[in-house]
């Protein structure tokens, strides 16, 4: 549950980096892994459901709050982009 | 380099920490009995079956399971994998299971994401967990399976 404008914040960056995230696992695993790519996108999409009702249910009781996350649904956008531009910070393996 | 100490408030300082099983059990076990005990047990468990599987790579540990929280909530895991996971599955159909998000959650008690190892993403998606639903910058817990 979202308790303020901060955490409203955290969520739409989360929701955004979700879903880049499963359009990534999408375009990776689709047509290559189609069983795969149903059972691992799964995850992805309950988290994206998860932080979607949040959002909603925030903004139904603050709806002025809804101009705060316009902008920052842009920004996200972008960084979100210039990150998979940048170089990945690949996890040891 | 070992897991580093908790900062004050409780979480892991920023950046992913690689640990050993042993580190684990040492750091975040807890006490016999106790709900970080129960979850140190499913996640060994999840390892011990992802192993049997054959499937190797690392793991990114995140959630209250992996801060100073006595009673952590959960653990959500980021499976960094080979790409030819599914070939596995058609030897052991068990990783279908193991997989599947809504069995992870309601029988796991736990959220497993995967990321293939030769995703061009990873970088990317470890940055969903680099902060709380607080807005607080934390660190995470990475081990090999």
């Amino acid at each position: 549950m979202i308790a303020n404008s901060v955490e409203l914040r955290v969520a739409v960056r989360n929701l955004r980096i979700m879903e880049r995230a499963l359009e990534s696992l999408r375009t990776q695993l689709e047509a290559s892994n189609p069983w795969l790519f149903g059972v691992t996108s799964k995850a992805y999409i309950r988290r994206i459901e998860l932080l979607q009702g949040e959002i909603a249910d925030y903004l139904a009781e603050h709806p002025s709050e809804v101009s705060l996350i316009v902008p920052q649904l842009e920004q996200a956008e972008a960084a979100v982009a210039h990150s998979l531009d940048a170089p990945s910070l690949e996890l040891k393996t | 380099m070992p897991i580093p100490p908790f900062r004050e408030d409780g979480w892991l300082p920023v950046g992913h920490h690689p640990a050993t099983w042993e580190e684990i059990v040492e750091r975040f076990s807890g006490a016999p009995g106790s709900g970080r005990a129960v979850l140190t047990e499913k996640l060994f468990a999840l390892r011990d079956s992802l192993r049997s599987c054959g499937v190797t790579g690392s793991m990114l540990l995140n959630g209250t399971y992996v801060s100073a929280r006595e009673e952590p909530r959960d653990f959500d895991v980021l499976l960094v994998a080979p790409d030819n996971i599914q070939a596995m599955k058609e030897a052991d159909p068990r990783l279908g299971v193991l997989l599947d998000a809504e069995h992870a959650e309601k029988v796991g008690g736990y959220s497993l994401f995967y990321v293939p190892r030769s995703s061009p993403d990873i970088g990317m998606v470890t940055t969903f967990w680099n902060i709380t639903s607080e807005g607080i910058a934390k660190g995470s817990v990475e081990v090999e399976l």
